[in-house]
């Protein structure tokens, strides 16, 4: 179908064409506008509050979870009699050297299989 | 110098852009600018001022929260409409459902000039179904294609070419006194 438009209503359109003034249409949206910024800084305050009420709270058990599981990362893997070699092979005898490899070993594995 | 003054002259697409980071001095240029037209598009479409302005008001409010997230910040003026005529349908599924918003009563507000050829434009589009008044207004008084229309509408493009035959045929009756030329006119 054409998009031809009737002529006679496309010029009573354009005739009926007419500048509105502002009057205080501008001021009003800005008066929202304005609104909206200061709910939206409210907002922001009481998530900052919640998280710093979350942190005061949690952070204590957190840091026992944190300090629990670098414990468990150190577990020596293979245990020595003599504490020399024990020492020596620390830096690499441990379950995060152990996870460390193995997260190496899988990336490569991934580039060769999907290069 | 001051932010309108120093705003007046620069480029809409800028403007959003700077909107977007947050500067309401541009925002406010922005609708400084636009606030005809879009009250004129809704205006067209509620044949109420008072409702028109409202949700004028709305679309822009609208634009302000999410003009962040504009990708293209020289297509404002498409988006501002796609978002003035989301209202719009928002308000009329609020009123009930599109099919009845037929025949809503024209509202003009205290002080308004309700003769003139305007406000016979108005009257006669408000005796149009919603879905006719949306296609018939967004083809006449935005010049907008039929895919452009089914577009932002989401009506496919067969249903909007007849709710424009349709609206078309119903607008001309009820202009009918206009059909010499619209100066001539009551």
């Amino acid at each position: 179908m054409t998009e031809e438009r009737d002529p006679q209503l496309t010029s009573l359109f354009a005739a009926a064409e007419e500048k509105l003034e502002e009057r205080d249409f501008v001021s009003a949206v800005m008066t929202g506008v304005e609104k909206q910024a200061r709910w939206a800084l409210v907002r922001r305050i009481g998530v900052a509050a919640a998280l710093v009420l979350c942190a005061m709270i949690l952070a204590a058990p957190a840091q026992d979870a944190v300090a629990a599981v670098m414990h468990w990362l150190m577990v020596p893997l293979i245990r020595f009699e003599q504490p020399l070699p024990s020492q020596i092979l620390l830096p690499l005898n441990n379950v995060a050297a152990a996870l460390f490899l193995a997260l190496v070993v899988l990336r490569l594995l991934r580039r060769r299989l999907f290069p | 110098m001051g932010a309108r003054a120093r705003y007046s002259q620069v480029q809409e697409a800028l403007l959003a852009g700077l909107a977007g980071t947050g500067d309401r001095a541009a925002f406010e240029e922005l609708v400084r600018r636009r606030q005809s037209w879009l009250r004129k598009l809704m205006r067209r479409l509620c044949a109420d001022p008072v409702l028109a302005d409202d949700l004028a008001q709305q679309a822009f409010l609208q634009a302000w929260r999410n003009i962040g997230h504009l990708r293209r910040p020289g297509s404002f003026g498409p988006w501002l409409k796609r978002l003035a005529v989301t209202a719009w349908l928002q308000h009329l599924r609020k009123k009930d459902a599109l099919e009845d918003a037929d025949e809503i009563e024209p509202h003009h507000a205290a002080g308004e000039n309700i003769d003139g050829l305007s406000a016979d434009l108005d009257r006669a589009l408000s005796r149009l179904s919603g879905p006719e008044r949306l296609c018939v207004v967004l083809a006449y008084h935005e010049g907008m294609t039929h895919n452009e229309i089914s577009e932002l509408t989401g009506l496919p493009v067969g249903t909007v070419k007849s709710h424009i035959r349709r609206g078309t045929g119903r607008l001309k009756a009820l202009l009918s006194p206009y059909s010499q030329s619209p100066e001539e006119a009551p």
